[in-house]
Parts: structure tokens; C-alpha cells; sequence
């Protein structure tokens, strides 16, 4: 067995090991929805790639005879392949089910195709095996018991069509309807007055294939419970143990990806459309979560998709690891997913009958346990029917125990080694929702410690709630005065005004601020998870960061979704991230002495691949710019600073207090390169006046539009997250 | 008679010593008024949490919290709940709150989180008034020490079990006092009476703001712990002993059970060398000097004449009131005054013990239940 493949294998067996106390072994129904035999083919095709790609397909070992069967006949003797056709991706499969039997080339597929589970063979190319069978060996082949089952469908007919017209297939079977197919034909087709001429919708039996599946454990599902829930003791798999397909065939990048997803659903997701009961395995949307009405200020405050009660598209749903460096946590939550620990732990949430509705307020929830569970409630609390939604509940989710219980500068010590040592391998962001005032600890140290991260780790730190004025020179508090690193951005709290926000304070505390911390969220009234399967409205930047950090994750999530095919399993930069919060935030002038950036705007920071642009006719305008001038004028107090290079500018943005835009661009690199440095110009007078730009939008219908105005017109511009 | 004849000498002898220094408990931080008031216009209506928030004052090793309530008393049942660091929780009754207000417990790391809590409605003029913050804020502790600082955690591996066996009686106390908050350190003598000095705390108002903290220390591990915390119950005009520099203490209840006590016997060993004090330095937690720790001049003029004598252990702001000890664990004095604590002295000192148990002798009934000999010394339980 390679390395890869001890990659995936040592994770299906620590699931499986870990899933024998919380997560038993389950098992769905899958059924065909063809219309015909060439579409059950390809349905067939489907489920096994899901299921060999998942490491779900179960298998068993067939001896054939002498002379050898073609293996697309193996499998239609055996009952386990059926439509018109054998696809070539079954072949590749069988081929790498078999490697003592067969070989075939194996390419590497691009990143974008590994993002469709359907669309490669364990992360490899489909291509014909060759196989060197002679007879008597065992093959190793899906195993699988399909019936026949008899449903209703509706169905096209010609004009005139009666249900005389009708022939049941052999096989049907409708006893259920307690009569014959015919009769069922003629019951659910009555003459109707005043039909309407022309082809007619009918409903006829047909004929369909149903199996059962059996899925891994896997603790790191979030369908599993659903699924139990909604079937009970019937998703339990049989007593018989089931042989799992082995993972050593799959390709690194394949690997990889199976490692941030839970594979059970991942199966899940992509066959839904076929399991029993429809639509029962399908992934909550936000309006299913109980408590979503209450989040909905936050959401409009913040332009988070939810507000308006859409899920997030696919580009986001890439689960993003996520590390929340807290005070421990010791036991799950109903409305939080697996929590992970660096030292191979796992927290799950605890089972169903072990809560007790998971809808309770409890205000009174202020240990450090409860601050923990609030932090990772605002991330990723999940779309699951329950609760609170997360503002990326598709994240993956990391705790890493910090010691509060000790002196600033042993905490910073400690933080230090952690943020050296322990921070997982794929996290890209880290939440840290505390401040440390160090005593003699030399800070340039803890610098160090998040610097080295420069190039794989976006730290998002809270500026704390002693309401502190600071500023570039007295500035003591760790981690949040370190944001003058790429990879550091601080999180001012905020009020929850939504027109003229203000600095966050209540009776006793506020958020702290400086003109160089960088953006702003709310820090008021978030209501989240704390521990007891509770819930509570929080106060403090403590809350507020994770807003931030939640953001960066989409961002991640998209950046790496869209532009991933460049350069396989590579990532965005933190400071990628960290700019594009920046330059998306919401202007407000009265914030200008409390932060540099503005309040946060997830919207327009994680729609990565679009020019946006706000008009000041009203219009707004989303798409890929055809024309746009390369240089415009903007008058600015700085010599040499008149002429702009569009491919610079990161944001355009109007100052309604002064009448000009304020202008965010990139200095000191190439044309149209996101790693120099990120210049704010407060004041600039935009004096291209007749310009065009013309921007290419997209249409619901899939269709496109050309739009065009002028360069004066603009109100708002932000660029797309790179130029292509 | 023995009694009666030290405390005339004692009396008689004031006037010799007056030219001792004047005696300041350490200031540990200051106190700041804060006015936060939690009205009806910002609690929630109705019953259960009707109001939650938090204070932070960053670098700060504790703080606490002054409360008032003003207008109709809240109903029964009706407290606040707080929230802090290292298990630190405690429910305050606000029908318990009187006029002159209540100060908290302490919470450490200067961070507290809040909850207004009433099982019935609250009349609508009724407020809860955060009135002042005590804030830890002193970072330099002016160290009385001999050569270099010997001071050493109590639970420190080099530390001899039998040692760190006499520390458990030993609390950290804080208290507001001149609008500073200070500390001072104090050991248990009955299962509710506690010994400190007289400059440290000397009247009624001293002791409703002070908080006894009892296990405050680093473990084995070096994992810093805090015990519980005991208010002081009252402190009699009687059981303060001027010239002695030395104040029993009443607690709200008797942490002694735990803690375990120290005997002040009546026939109190003499003072002999090697020595070792357990105390509370500065606001840091437990620590023991016993490397270079010795008497000097065994009898000296304190605030009396000839109640003290010096000594060479390490010592600094905040240790007034520690028990010295000899090297069997008998205590031999009460240690009140640190060399750069002021001019007048230029040495350590501590009061003779015996003499603070003759006096103890002449309080009668109301007396600590004290041993019979020094061999009687307890620790607690560890």
C-alpha cells in the first residue's frame, strides 16, 4: 500500500473505530428514476463511481468460470449491472477493484473535475482495463441486491391516447394498489370534459430498480442523524458485516479532498435524487433552522445571502477548515458539527435522544466553555433544522484549547507554542477571540509565531471589550494589535445600526479601537450556541471576529472553487483574504477614528468572480468587464498619484460626506498583482468623465447581457478577487 | 498575670517606640468609580435573565466590583451572577446589599461576565449600580529581599513537604482601604478567626471590603489555583492590638475545616534561625522564603518596646501578616514590615509571637481555640 493510500485508509479506520460509540454503520434505499435503459445505465454508473469514489461501495469476491467472461458480463450474471449500455468509467472501476487482474492508465483529473464526484474514477481519468483473466480467479465486483419495483410515474402521450392504449411490462407489479396494472392505468386516467387537445400528461406504471446501500460509519456526517431521525431503527445496516471497497487506488488530490469531507455525505449528496424517501437526505436549507429569524438582522447587517433566506451556492460549499482557539470544550452541541482536535479527537454532537429539544435560551450561559461554543456557533453552526445557522455552515470545524486560566504572559507562551506546533495542517483560517496584555513578554515572539503562518493561515483576532482608545504607537494588546501582518486582520465590534453604526459599548464595556484596526461587525445581540444544547445572545468583539472569520472561509471556500483548476490543491494567500475584506467593507465616515476599513460586507467580499458595480442611477451591475478605460484621473493629494491603473484598483467607493470616492488599489507590483501593498486613498475626485465600460452579465435563464455606461456613473466599483 | 504584665509593658513602652514608621498596607491598585447603572431602561422585562454583560480591564491581575442598589429592594431570590476565570463563580443576593454597598469577591485576570437574575418582576425603579472597580494594577512589587529574591512557589518540587504542609492556613487578603485597594496576607488560627496585622485591617469598613482568598497558589503542575473566598464578618475594637501590629479577624464562615490552622500556643517557641515565612508577595500567589531566611536581632522595638525582632527572609509588599515559622513549624512571629517599606527601620521585622499569644490569652472566652504547644501547628489537608 503507497502513502496515499494509507492517507484515506487510516481515516476510514479511525471513522469507523470512532463511529462504533456514536455513530453505527446505516444503510439507505436507493432507487432508479430512469425512463429508459439508456438513462439506467448511466444512473447505475452514477451510484457505483459515488459510492467506489466515497469509499462506500460494498463489495465481494465472485470466482469465474473457465473460459472468462467479458467482466460486463460477470456483472449482468450476477445481477449487478443493468440499462443499455456498460459505461467505460465501470470498467476503469472494476479495473482498479482488481489490480492483480487488471491495468490501465491513470491520469491525474484537474481539480475542477474533482470537485464532481461522478466525474473520475478515484481521482483518476476514466480508461478501458486491460484485463489478463483466464479463468477460475475471484474477481472482485459490487455487491449489491437490486428488485424490481413497481411505481407511478407520469408520462407524455399522443393526442387521443386512452388507458386502453396501456401494456404492463412483465414484472409489474401493482398488488400494492390492491388491482392490476390495467385497472390502475384506468383509475388514475379518467375521461375528463373538455380535455385539452393535442399530447397529454398520463400516469402508467413502470417498472424501477431498488437496492439497499450501506454506508461506513462516519463520524463527521452531518446527514447521518437526520437520517436516523427521520427513519429510525430502519437505517440501521444489517447484522451482516459489509466488505467497504479499499481506498489505495485513489489519486493524492482525491485523498485530500475525502479528508475535509465526510465521505457518507458526500454519497448522500450526490445520490439524493434517488434515495428513499425523496428528499429526506437532502441538506436543510436556512429557512428550515428555527431560530434563522432572529439571526435575520444580523445577516442584513452584514449583506450575508441569509438575510434574504438563500443558501449558499456550490461555489461555497466546499468545506473550509476553520480552527477556533478558545477555552476547551468537553462535550458536542446539537447545533454544532464535529469539532475537531489537533492531538485526532473528536467532539460530535450528541445523539438525538440525549438532548433535550435543542431550542433552549439560556442567558445566564458566561463560562469561558460557553464563550467557546458561541465563538464556533457563528461560524459553522450547521443547516440542519435545529437552532442557529452559522454564516458557513458548510466549515469545518477545529478546536484548539487555550489556557485562559493563566498569567498574560504564560498564556501568550502557550499560544505561541500552539500557533507553531498545532494548528492542523489545512486550516485556513483561525478565530481568535481574545486579547492578551503581556506583562514582559516580548510581543515581536507572538509576532513571529503568526508571521510564519504568512503563506497558509488567515488569523482573525478580536480588539477586545475594554474600550480602549488606542493607536499605531500604544497598542499592547495580543493578538489584535499585530494586524499590521498580511496574514492578521482585527475586528472592531460594532453597533447594530445599520445606517450610521457606531462603536459597539454596553453598560460596562466596548469594543477597543484604532484607526489601523481593520473592519468592523456587529458585536451585539448575536444569538448563537453555548453549551447545554443551549443558545444565547452574545455581546463583545469576541463575537464579532468570528463574523470575520466565518467571511474568510467562503472566501477560501470560493477563491480555491473557481480558481482551483490553475494550479491543483493549491490555496488563496491570507492576504488575498485579508484585502478582499478590506476592500469590500461598507464605508461609513463616523467610523473613521475606530477602524480603517469599514463594517463588513460578505456579499460583495465573497463574490469573488465578478466586477460589481453600484451606479448612481440605482443600478447595479454584476459580471465580467468586456471594456474599462486602463487608466483613469482621480485627483488625489499625493503627486503622481493622479493617473489610476484600473487593473489596480481594487475598490471605488463614495463619500457622501465629502463628495468624492475614496479609492482602495494595490501598489508596488506588477499591473494587476494582489500582493503589494494595499493603499487606501480616503479622497479622490474622479474626473473621467465619458469613459465606457461595458460589463457582461448573466441572466437567470442562463443567458447573457452586455451592459454598458459611462466611468462617471459609477458610485461603487469592486473588482473581481483576480483578473483572468 | 503573665498576660496582664506584657500588656502594661507594652503600653508603658509605646511612647519609646514612636519613632516607628507609619504602617501602610501594600497598594495593590486603585479604585475607580464607574457608575453603571442597570436600570429598567436596560433590563429585559419580566422574570429570569434580565441582563447580561461583562468587564475587562486588560493587565489587570483581579479586579472587584463595588455594587449599590438604589430605590425599592429587589425581590427575594433576585441576584447577580458572576461569571470569571479559573472557576471563579459566585450569587450575589441583592437583598443582601445594604446601604454602605457590597464589594465582590475577587475575579482574576481583570475579566468578569455578568447576569442580573430574578425568579419574580422587578419594580420598575429599582436599580442595580455597579459603582466603582477596584483594579489591580501594580506590575513592580518592591521586594524587601536579602542579595538576590529567594522567594519560591509553595508547590515547588525544592520546597520539603512538611514545609509546604504549613501553608494551607495562609490567605491572600485584599481590601479597599483609602480608596486604593491593597493587599496584606493572614492565617487561620480558629476555624473562623483569622491573623493579620492591625495596619492592615483595623476597623469595620476595612473589613466589609475584604475577601480572604484562600488556595491561591501555584499546583505542582504550575497551574495557577484559587480556593475559596471569605468575607470578614466583623473585627472587635478588642481583637486589635495597636502596639502588637496585630488584628483577629471574624470570616462569614470558617474555612478552617479545610485549610486546616495554625497554633498560636501560649507557650510559643522562641525565635531561633533557620526560619521560614509563608506569604502572599505583592498580589502573586503563594510563596515560601526559606533559603537564607534567619532571625537577626531577636528582641527590637517595634511599635512597642522590644515586641520584634529582625529577620533576613524575603519578604516584599503584601506579606504583612505572614506567619514566620521556625524550622519545626512552630510559629515564632507575625512578620509586619518590610526594610523598604519605609526609613525608620532598615531591617525585617516581625512580632514576637509569644507575646501575641499572651495576648490572645487575655481575650477570654472569645479567644481562638488555640493548642497547647507549638507541636500542635497544623497544615491542612493537601
Amino acid at each position: 500500500m503507497d502513502c496515499k493510500a494509507l492517507t484515506l485508509a487510516a481515516i476510514l479506520a479511525a471513522t469507523s473505530v470512532a463511529a462504533e460509540i456514536a455513530v453505527p454503520e446505516t444503510s439507505v434505499v436507493w432507487r432508479s428514476r430512469a425512463t429508459n435503459a439508456i438513462e439506467l445505465a448511466v444512473e447505475i454508473e452514477q451510484l457505483y463511481l459515488t459510492l467506489y469514489n466515497s469509499g462506500n461501495l460494498t463489495v465481494r469476491q465472485e470466482e469465474i468460470g473457465t473460459p472468462p467472461p467479458y467482466v460486463e458480463d460477470l456483472l449482468r450474471d450476477q445481477g449487478v449491472m443493468h440499462g443499455a449500455h456498460f459505461p467505460m468509467t465501470l470498467d476503469a472501476m472494476l479495473c482498479d477493484l482488481n489490480p492483480d487482474l487488471c491495468r490501465r492508465v491513470r491520469v491525474p483529473v484537474s481539480s475542477r473535475e474533482l470537485n464532481d464526484p461522478v466525474a473520475h474514477v478515484g481521482g483518476f481519468k476514466s480508461s478501458r482495463g486491460a484485463w489478463r483473466l483466464q479463468g477460475g480467479e475471484e474477481v472482485t465486483i459490487p455487491d449489491y441486491e437490486f428488485r424490481s419495483v413497481t411505481t407511478l410515474t407520469r408520462v407524455p402521450a399522443p393526442a387521443g391516447w386512452t388507458s386502453d392504449a396501456f401494456t404492463p411490462e412483465p414484472g409489474m407489479d401493482c398488488s400494492a394498489w390492491k388491482m392490476t396494472c390495467e385497472q390502475v392505468v384506468a383509475r388514475f386516467n379518467p375521461r375528463i370534459l373538455k380535455a385539452p387537445s393535442g399530447s397529454v400528461t398520463v400516469t402508467v406504471p413502470r417498472l424501477q430498480l431498488e437496492t439497499t446501500l450501506s454506508l461506513r460509519p462516519d463520524t463527521t456526517s452531518q446527514l447521518f442523524e437526520s437520517l436516523q431521525a427521520l427513519r429510525g431503527a430502519d437505517t440501521a445496516a444489517s447484522d451482516t458485516p459489509r466488505d467497504f471497497n479499499a481506498a489505495g487506488s485513489y489519486s493524492q488530490d482525491w485523498n485530500r479532498v475525502l479528508t475535509r469531507q465526510s465521505p457518507a455525505d458526500l454519497t448522500l449528496q450526490t445520490i439524493k435524487e434517488n434515495l428513499q424517501p425523496l428528499g429526506a437526505i437532502q441538506m436543510k436549507g436556512v429557512r428550515d433552522e428555527p431560530f434563522v429569524g432572529e439571526q435575520v438582522d444580523l445577516f442584513r447587517i452584514i449583506h450575508h445571502p441569509f438575510a434574504d433566506m438563500k443558501d449558499l451556492d456550490e461555489s461555497y460549499g466546499r468545506p473550509v477548515d476553520v480552527v477556533v482557539i478558545d477555552a476547551p470544550l468537553s462535550s458536542g452541541h446539537c447545533d454544532l458539527p464535529v469539532l475537531h482536535s489537533p492531538d485526532g479527537t473528536e467532539i460530535a454532537p450528541p445523539m438525538n435522544g440525549e438532548i433535550n429539544g435543542c431550542d433552549q435560551i439560556n442567558q445566564a450561559a458566561m463560562s469561558d466553555a460557553d464563550h467557546a461554543a458561541a465563538v464556533a456557533g457563528v461560524i459553522a453552526s450547521p443547516q440542519n433544522g435545529k437552532g442557529t445557522v452559522g454564516l458557513n455552515p458548510n466549515a469545518r470545524l477545529w478546536m484548539m484549547a487555550l489556557d485562559r486560566n493563566s498569567a498574560a504572559d504564560q498564556q501568550i507562551l502557550s499560544l505561541i507554542r500552539q500557533i507553531q506546533i498545532d494548528v492542523p495542517q489545512d486550516v485556513r483560517v483561525a478565530n481568535l477571540s481574545f486579547g492578551v496584555r503581556p506583562l514582559l513578554a516580548n510581543p515581536t515572539e507572538m509576532e513571529q509565531a503568526m508571521d510564519i503562518h504568512g503563506s497558509r493561515l488567515l488569523f482573525v483576532a478580536a480588539a477586545g471589550n475594554e474600550r480602549l482608545e488606542l493607536s499605531e504607537g500604544n497598542c499592547p494588546i495580543l493578538p489584535a494589535c499585530l494586524n499590521h501582518l498580511d496574514n492578521v486582520i482585527t475586528v472592531v465590534g460594532l453597533d447594530s445600526e445599520m445606517d450610521r453604526p457606531g462603536l459597539w459599548h454596553s453598560q460596562s464595556a466596548g469594543s477597543n479601537s484604532n484607526p489601523k484596526f481593520d473592519i468592523g461587525a456587529p458585536a451585539e445581540n448575536v444569538l448563537t450556541t453555548v453549551t447545554g444544547n443551549s443558545f444565547a445572545r452574545q455581546k463583545g468583539t469576541s463575537f464579532a471576529a468570528p463574523q470575520v472569520t466565518a467571511a474568510a472561509s467562503l472566501i477560501f471556500a470560493a477563491g480555491e472553487f473557481i480558481y482551483g483548476d490553475e494550479l491543483a490543491g493549491a490555496q488563496l494567500a491570507p492576504k488575498i483574504v485579508k484585502d478582499r475584506l478590506s476592500y469590500t467593507a461598507d464605508f461609513f465616515p463616523g467610523l473613521s477614528a475606530a477602524l480603517r476599513d469599514g463594517r463588513l460586507n460578505v456579499e460583495r467580499a465573497i463574490n469573488v468572480r465578478d466586477a460589481q458595480f453600484e451606479l448612481f442611477d440605482g443600478r447595479r451591475v454584476v459580471g465580467q468587464v468586456l471594456e474599462a478605460p486602463s487608466e483613469f484621473v482621480c485627483r488625489t493629494p499625493h503627486r503622481n498619484q493622479q493617473f489610476q491603473k484600473w487593473y489596480n484598483v481594487r475598490r471605488l467607493g463614495w463619500n457622501s460626506a465629502k463628495q468624492r470616492h475614496f479609492l482602495f488599489r494595490h501598489i508596488g507590483d506588477e499591473l494587476g498583482g494582489r500582493y503589494g501593498v494595499l493603499e487606501r486613498d480616503p479622497s479622490c475626485l474622479v474626473r473621467t468623465l465619458s469613459a465606457p465600460i461595458e460589463v457582461l452579465t448573466r441572466n437567470e435563464d442562463g443567458s447573457s447581457t452586455v451592459v454598458d455606461f459611462h466611468f462617471r456613473d459609477i458610485r461603487d466599483y469592486t473588482s473581481p478577487l483576480f483578473d483572468e | 498575670m503573665r498576660a496582664l504584665a506584657v500588656m502594661l509593658a507594652l503600653v508603658a513602652s509605646s511612647l519609646a517606640a514612636q519613632d516607628a514608621p507609619v504602617l501602610e498596607a501594600f497598594v495593590d491598585g486603585q479604585v475607580e468609580a464607574r457608575d453603571i447603572r442597570i436600570d429598567a431602561q436596560v433590563r429585559s422585562d419580566g422574570d429570569g435573565v434580565l441582563w447580561t454583560d461583562e468587564i475587562s480591564v486588560a493587565g489587570s491581575d483581579y479586579i472587584r466590583l463595588l455594587l449599590r442598589v438604589e430605590g425599592p429592594a429587589f425581590p427575594p431570590g433576585a441576584r447577580l451572577l458572576l461569571v470569571g476565570a479559573l472557576g471563579q463563580q459566585a450569587e450575589i443576593a441583592l437583598e443582601t446589599i445594604g446601604a454602605e454597598g457590597l464589594w465582590t469577591q475577587l475575579m482574576p485576570f481583570g475579566r468578569v461576565r455578568m447576569a442580573l437574575i430574578a425568579d419574580a418582576a422587578v419594580a420598575v425603579e429599582s436599580v442595580l449600580v455597579i459603582d466603582s472597580i477596584a483594579m489591580q494594577s501594580s506590575k513592580v512589587t518592591p521586594y524587601s529581599v536579602y542579595g538576590e529574591n529567594q522567594l519560591t512557589p509553595i508547590n515547588a518540587a525544592a520546597v520539603p513537604e512538611n514545609l509546604r504542609g504549613l501553608g494551607a492556613p495562609v490567605a491572600f487578603l485584599s481590601f479597599i482601604q483609602g480608596g486604593f485597594a491593597r493587599t496584606c496576607s493572614g492565617f487561620l488560627i480558629g476555624p473562623d478567626l483569622l491573623l493579620t496585622n492591625e495596619h492592615c485591617i483595623n476597623n469595620a469598613e476595612t473589613c466589609r471590603t475584604m475577601t480572604a482568598v484562600f488556595g491561591f497558589e501555584f499546583d505542582a503542575g504550575g497551574q495557577l489555583q484559587i480556593g475559596p473566598q471569605v468575607g470578614c464578618k466583623q473585627v472587635e475594637e478588642r481583637f486589635l492590638n495597636v502596639a502588637l501590629d496585630a488584628s483577629v479577624v471574624k470570616l462569614d464562615r470558617a474555612p478552617g475545616p479545610d485549610f486546616g490552622q495554625i497554633s498560636v500556643a501560649a507557650n510559643a517557641a522562641s525565635v531561633a534561625t533557620p526560619m521560614v515565612i509563608v506569604q502572599h508577595p505583592g498580589s502573586q500567589p503563594k510563596q515560601i522564603s526559606i533559603l537564607d531566611c534567619a532571625a537577626g536581632e531577636i528582641r527590637v522595638d517595634g511599635r512597642a518596646q522590644a515586641t520584634d525582632f529582625t529577620h533576613t527572609c524575603d519578604t516584599a509588599g503584601g506579606s504583612s501578616g505572614a506567619p514566620v515559622f521556625d524550622a519545626h513549624g512552630a510559629l515564632v512571629g507575625l512578620h509586619h514590615f518590610g526594610f523598604q517599606d519605609g526609613e525608620a527601620w532598615e531591617t525585617n521585622r516581625a512580632v514576637h509571637a509569644d507575646l501575641i499569644a499572651a495576648w490572645l490569652e487575655t481575650l477570654g472566652a472569645d479567644a481562638p481555640q488555640q493548642g497547647n504547644s507549638a507541636s500542635d501547628t497544623t497544615g491542612a489537608d493537601q
